[in-house]
């Protein structure tokens, strides 16, 4: 049994601390079914889940798969579904959770080995909308594209997305529609159409881009995506924005 | 997205569907006040609503005690023309919207859409029939009474 560092740093709290976990098993090439498997842990003070299952992992089984880098909310790769929400699981107190803890892999994600998903479609979403700079012009002064402070201010919101697929995960019409980019792509599209340094032909350009019964009208306006995402942002406010801009250039058809 | 092709009347039609739905709380409202606090579900007859539709009078003793509202004609017909337009138009985008988003019914998306169509105007021309049943040259069709 492994035993690394990261474990060996946590102190236990007390000595009754314990947590019961239910979490979801499936190595492709040893079950033929998912199976849930429960694991008994002394817990420490502010142990994350994320701790919960590196601690599994080196104390009780090896071969229990989770992916993780920063364990610090930064890096988005250990978005799991926690006692029946998308949740980083490095950012989730045990102690705020509810016993039996469930954890499985992100919902409406291809599972590859526990709870480690395939990311590619939900990469494929996020490139669909273009998610890079492209301005309409070169700088007016200097080699530097200039972004005012309000500006900067607008796109505030959606800049913090680490692209962890929780939003996605929650999505219901991202579930069943795979021609919708889905809360997070839609968020990024948001981030790049409201910068103003990109030129007004882009911008349009964009909105037109988003224009489609599969793209921002897609939205239910459901607001899950907004109650998962760890880093506060609301890809539904994004999206409603957009859909409102994109309606009140229809409706001033006389210009 | 890139790879989808924008489209003219989808802007179109997911601001008639908020239209509508903000439409349907207001009309439904003014049915609901009528049909259930004023004149009574058990009291609505034949005779009574072909008073409300052809000379816009609510009468009624039911939950909100003796009312009458005398509402000019055209108004009551007016939302009563609305409401059958407002949720057709609301109900049936909605079930499309909700078949179009299954990829499994990608394939079938011209045949859905040009039945929602004709089956749309179908259910609003058949509540326009039985709308005009109400009016002299058209009673005899339905009579109501
Ligand atoms: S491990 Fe990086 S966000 Fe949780």
């Amino acid at each position: 049994m492994a035993t690394t560092q990261e474990t060996q740093r946590s102190e236990p709290a007390t000595a009754e601390g314990k947590a019961e976990l239910d979490v979801f098993r499936y190595i492709p090439e040893e079950d033929d079914e998912p199976h849930t498997e429960t694991y008994e842990i002394e817990t420490f003070e502010g142990m994350t889940v994320l701790d919960a299952l590196i601690k599994i992992r080196d104390e009780q089984d090896s071969s229990l798969t989770v992916r993780h880098s920063c364990r610090m909310a930064r890096c988005g790769s250990d978005a799991v579904y926690i006692n029946g929400t998308q949740r980083l699981a490095c950012n989730t107190q045990v102690s705020e959770l509810s016993q039996p803890i469930d954890v499985e892999p992100l919902p409406r994600f291809d599972v590859i080995r526990d709870l480690v998903v395939e990311m590619n479609e939900f990469y494929d979403r996020m490139e669909s909308v273009e998610p890079w700079f492209q301005p309409d012009h070169e700088p007016e002064t200097g080699e530097e594209y200039l972004q005012s402070p309000e500006n900067r201010k607008n796109i505030d919101t959606v800049l913090d997305c680490i692209w962890c697929g929780a939003c996605t995960s929650s999505c219901s019409p991202a579930a069943t529609d795979s021609d919708f980019p889905g809360p997070a792509a839609l968020a990024k599209a948001y981030r790049f159409y409201k910068d103003e340094r990109e030129g007004e032909e882009t911008r349009k350009r964009r909105l037109e881009m988003l224009e489609s019964s599969h793209g921002i009208y897609r939205c239910h306006t459901q607001f899950n995506c907004t109650e998962v995402c760890p880093k506060g942002i609301s890809p539904t406010e994004a999206i409603m924005e957009m859909s409102r801009d994109a309606v009140k250039e229809k409706l001033r058809f006389w210009r | 997205m890139s790879t989808q092709k924008p489209s003219k009347t989808a802007g179109w039609n997911w601001f008639l569907q908020r239209v509508t739905g903000v439409g349907l709380v207001v009309l439904l409202g003014f049915h609901f006040a009528v049909e259930h606090f004023i004149v009574g579900a058990a009291n609505v007859t034949a005779g009574n609503t072909v008073e409300r539709i052809t000379n816009g009078l609510i009468q009624g003793d039911h939950v909100l005690g003796q009312i009458t509202i005398n509402m000019p004609a055209f108004l009551y017909q007016a939302t009563a023309i609305s409401l059958l337009g407002f949720s057709v138009f609301h109900g049936m985008y909605g079930v499309y919207n909700v078949l179009m988003e299954q990829d499994t019914l990608r394939a079938y998306e011209k045949p859905i859409k040009y039945f929602f169509i004709v089956f749309s105007a179908a259910l609003f021309v058949q509540g326009i029939l039985i709308f005009l049943a109400f009016f002299e040259p058209f009673w005899q069709v339905y009579d109501p009474r």
